[in-house]
């Protein structure tokens, strides 16, 4: 099984994994544009905080890898340097594979060729093997606290400390300077209908004859002890090519069983190389933290559903403006029996990058990073849905009923795949319309997910659906002056 | 010396030729071993022992043992080629083990299968005769003493040092094992190593018959006991056996549209009495509602022309005739509900040939093949089938040569069909039949082939009900009716 920093075995739920869409609306590709310039690097880590997981324990997993490097940053530097030659080690073993897959396609394998590719595959598993050791050597010199590295480790060294790993490099060794021109050994078996069904290399410490040339010629004065006759029959040399076929195929099976041996350990340790990249775009983020004199925190899980978060700064503000001081945080609390929040404001008062701020936090708590915020105590979610007003762009313009139509559409959609325990962002929804109506159609809807314990956050002009929840069934907030909300 | 008993005797020197076969287009669905054994006729006594095999094949168990007997005789087939094919001397003797093996499991099968009617009973006595038997139990010992020789010697070493040295085995372990075990020591998985199957090459036969001399004197010794055995006998029931499936499996096809099969009765008068008839040629074309038809050829009636519409099904008629005639005729089954048909001396068909011909030159084709059939029908029970022959040319020329031919057939009272588009056949004194709309039929697409109420103007009639243009269809359309 594939030894991962990132993901626990087996995950406890299923989860629908996070659309770009929500994360082009929550800003997070602009935000993480500013922490890392690298767009290979930064899309693989944001493909994994896409891929969304509610497991607790997996967060856990990936905060305490995270903690592991940002305590040891040299780690970082040293096993991403392993990693990046590991897999240069398999993009050559790759190839040399499509090598001997070509020979044999083109049926122009011949055994100097064969033997050649034998040869590297042997080298190729050989360092394979000593990259384990590396790993496994390099992971000893720190002091280690999370399960994650020390399951890496421990699966280094399991391998490395059993005696048949130096017995594998030997083998590896043999082959890895296997000589075009040597001679070899080999085992045959016929079959039932007297076919060859086997051709192997022995080695040549099997082999007893007793020439009956040297016999015939050689006499001795005196008689020696009597030595052990071996049988045996002089094979007369073939022009057919049986010989060297059936070497082909020998040296053929051998490279198989090398690469494929190779091909596992890739298997097994290649994912590191990929997930480093998470936890390498992680720690620039939180140095980027550090450096704009941003308080961060790695949240905590609530029992009961609520959430509270202190001082939620909105990431991309933080990440884009030139004076991050000038970013006003703000509380996010939504209590246990609360299955929604109202948000209402005038227009630029705040009230979505409130809503991006926790969008923002969420996705981000979910992955296992810290969150921009002084203290969280967060629930978690399988699903994470959004419908934001950007999308308005999309429309032609003075068609009103066509966008009403189209955000329908959307949230019909949105409603046919949501399940329970999923969180809903909804960014000026139903405003395309005369305000009763979509504020009715709006409370409706969001009757209907507080029903199927989804919970949503809408941040909205339509102050006629205040009217209509009851007490407790939503938390409401109004923007304030100079960005607060309360 | 006794011979083995065959399970397809040859009772007539009468042969139909293959024209008609390819005329019938038997050869779309049968294949050549097959038609070259409905070639001969039978006499009465084969077409009853013929009709319990194919009885007795109806049953899943006999027919499954049939197929087991046949796949066993042709395992014998095959490895008496690659025993001919074996130009090495230890290919050669694995092959002779397979062939001991493979003729000793043919006789014994052949020796069980009695209960499957009488033809099979006196295989079944042949192959299960004291002698047969005592020669079975040797072989079976010797084919087990070469094996185990052969074992002995299936395993060696190879080593390409400063010589090249063959070598009895001394339990080495390969390096592939070795390592395989090392890896999977590691927790590795290692896949199963794909076997070889090579041919070995004379030097290496040389070399492994030289370093185990003793043991193939052993073998030879034991090869030679059986030098006076032919052991192609079994294989000759291979084609006969062939011959019974693949009619069997054409009933099974036919049945799975719902065309029954019957044995016919063998009239002791010449005549052809069958009801609903069907012709299975139509399976070649995978049409699966294939329209039945009655036929009553008798001495009083033995000839009939056919007239009809293009497409009305008039070659479909004469193709199930003659078929079925055939099959009878070869002690197969018939695709009827009913038939009662009398063993004729022959059957001989006449249809147009492919090859271009200007009109005189066809005409004249015709007419020599005309003429040739008849020779050979000459004093014989003979059924004639005729296919738009002489329509190659004018009406009035080509009319005057049906007639001539009509009235030598009917003086020498032979019986047969005969297709034409010549109407003009009505005014003869012949009966004729006619292919008309089915009554039945509630769409009028299908024809049957009835005998003519005498209304040369029902044919174009016919046409345009098949195509709705008739004055009824095409007033439903008028007033949307819809039919």
């Amino acid at each position: 099984m594939a030894i991962s920093i990132l993901f626990l075995n087996e995950r406890t739920s299923k989860t629908e994994p996070i659309s770009e869409r929500i994360l082009y609306h929550l800003s997070l590709d602009r935000s993480f544009a500013h922490i890392c310039v690298d767009v290979k690097k930064r899309n693989r880590f944001l493909s994994v905080i896409s891929d969304l997981t509610d497991d607790k324990n997996e967060i856990l997993y990936r905060q305490e890898v995270l903690k592991d490097f940002e305590n040891n940053p040299d780690l970082l530097d040293q096993i991403i340097s392993l990693s990046t030659r590991f897999e240069e080690l398999r993009v050559s073993q790759k190839d040399a594979g499509k090598e001997e897959y070509r020979l044999n396609a083109t049926g122009t394998a011949s055994s100097a060729a064969s033997k050649n590719i034998l040869g590297a595959q042997a080298l190729c598993l050989k360092r394979a093997l000593l990259f384990v050791k590396a790993y496994g050597e390099l992971l000893a010199k720190f002091d280690l606290k999370s399960d994650g590295l020390i399951n890496l480790f421990d699966a280094c060294r399991e391998l490395y400390e059993n005696p048949e790993f130096s017995k594998l490099i030997t083998f590896c060794s043999k082959y890895e300077n296997f000589s075009a021109s040597g001679y070899w050994d080999y085992k045959f078996t016929l079959n039932d209908e007297g076919r060859i069904e086997e051709y192997a290399l022995i080695d040549h410490r099997y082999i007893h004859v007793t020439d009956p040339d040297i016999k015939k010629k050689g006499f001795s004065l005196f008689k020696k002890a009597e030595e052990a006759s071996y049988p045996c029959a002089r094979v007369n040399p073939s022009k057919d090519g049986l010989f060297e076929s059936l070497a082909i195929a020998s040296f053929s099976d051998l490279t198989k069983l090398f690469s494929s041996t190779s091909e596992q350990i890739f298997s097994r340790f290649g994912a590191i190389g990929h997930e480093l990249v998470f936890y390498d775009v992680a720690l620039k983020y939180i140095n980027a933290l550090t450096a704009k004199n941003i308080p961060f925190c790695y949240p905590t899980f609530s029992t009961n559903n609520s959430i509270t978060v202190k001082n939620l700064y909105d990431l991309y503000l933080v990440m884009s403006k030139p004076n991050p001081s000038d970013v006003i945080p703000n509380d996010f609390i939504l209590g246990e029996s609360n299955g929604g929040l109202l948000v209402f404001g005038n227009n630029g008062s705040g009230k979505t990058v409130y809503l991006r701020s926790i969008g923002t936090m969420q996705v981000l708590a979910q992955a296992g990073l810290p969150i921009p915020g002084e203290s969280a105590e967060i629930s978690l979610f399988s699903q994470l849905a959004t419908q934001f007003s950007e999308s308005e762009k999309e429309f032609c313009e003075g068609n009103d009923a066509g966008r009403f139509e189209q955000e329908v559409r959307e949230l019909a959609a949105m409603v046919d795949t949501l399940k329970e325990n999923a969180l809903v962002f909804l960014n000026e929804t139903f405003q395309s319309t005369a305000y009763a109506e979509g504020a009715e159609g709006l409370y409706h809807l969001l009757k209907h997910f507080s029903a199927l314990n989804i919970r949503w956050i809408l941040v909205s002009h339509l102050r006629q659906i205040e009217a209509m929840f009851e007490n407790d069934e939503a938390t409401v907030l109004h923007t304030r002056e100079g960005y607060n909300i309360s | 010396m006794i011979t083995a008993p065959r399970l397809i005797h040859k009772c007539n020197t009468t042969v139909l030729p293959k024209t008609l076969f390819s005329d019938l287009q038997l050869d779309k669905i049968l294949s050549a071993q097959t038609i070259a054994v409905l070639q001969s006729l039978c006499d009465q006594n084969e077409i009853v022992r013929r009709n319990e095999l194919f009885t007795v094949l109806d049953d899943e168990e006999n027919l499954l043992r049939t197929e087991e007997l046949l796949s066993t005789l042709l395992t014998t087939e095959r490895t008496l080629l690659l025993l001919n094919d074996a130009k090495i001397p230890l290919d050669r003797y694995y092959r002779q083990v397979e062939m001991l093996e493979a003729y000793i499991a043919s006789c014994e099968d052949l020796a069980f299968m009695r209960g499957l009617g009488a033809l099979f009973a006196e295989v079944a006595d042949y192959f299960s005769s004291a002698d047969k038997v005592s020669i079975l139990t040797r072989m079976r010992e010797s084919e087990q003493k070469i094996k185990s020789l052969l074992h002995e010697m299936s395993a060696g070493f190879l080593s390409f040092a400063d010589k090249n040295w063959l070598t009895p085995d001394y339990n080495a372990v390969s390096e592939i094992d070795n390592i395989s075990a090392c890896a999977e020591k590691l927790g590795f998985t290692v896949q199963k190593k794909k076997k070889l199957n090579v041919k070995i090459n004379p030097l290496f036969s040389d070399a492994i018959c030289r370093l185990y001399a003793d043991k193939i004197a052993q073998i030879e010794a034991e090869i030679a006991k059986y030098a006076d055995i032919d052991f192609y006998e079994p294989t000759t029931y291979i084609s006969e056996i062939k011959f019974f499936l693949e009619i069997h499996g054409l009933i099974q096809k036919a049945k799975k549209v719902g065309i029954p099969h019957t044995n016919a009765k063998i009239a002791k008068e010449p005549c052809y009495t069958v009801k609903e008839l069907y012709d299975i040629s139509l399976l070649a074309k995978n049409c699966e509602n294939i329209i039945p038809n009655d036929a009553y050829f008798s001495a009083k009636e033995p000839f009939y022309f056919v007239l009809g519409a293009n497409g009305g099904g008039k070659t479909t008629y004469l193709r199930a005739v003659g078929i079925n005639l055939i099959l009878f005729l070869a002690g197969c089954p018939v695709f009827a509900k009913q038939a009662e048909i009398y063993p004729f001396d022959i059957v001989l068909s006449h249809f147009p040939k492919d090859e271009r011909f200007d009109n005189t030159g066809r005409l004249d084709e015709e007419r020599r093949r005309t003429e040739e059939m008849l020779k050979v029908a000459q004093g014989k029970v003979a059924f004639l089938l005729f296919n738009e022959t002489f329509s190659g040319t004018d009406d009035k020329r080509g009319f005057e040569l049906l007639k001539d031919a009509a009235t030598q057939i009917d003086n020498r009272h032979h019986f047969g069909v005969y297709v034409t588009h010549f109407h003009e056949v009505m005014s003869l004194d012949y009966p004729v039949l006619s292919a008309e709309v089915d009554p039945t039929d509630e769409n009028k697409r299908t024809f049957r082939i009835v005998h003519s109420k005498g209304s040369a103007s029902s044919y174009a009639t016919d046409i345009l009900k098949k195509y709705g243009l008739d004055k009824n269809s095409l007033e439903a359309r008028r007033y949307g009716n819809g039919n």
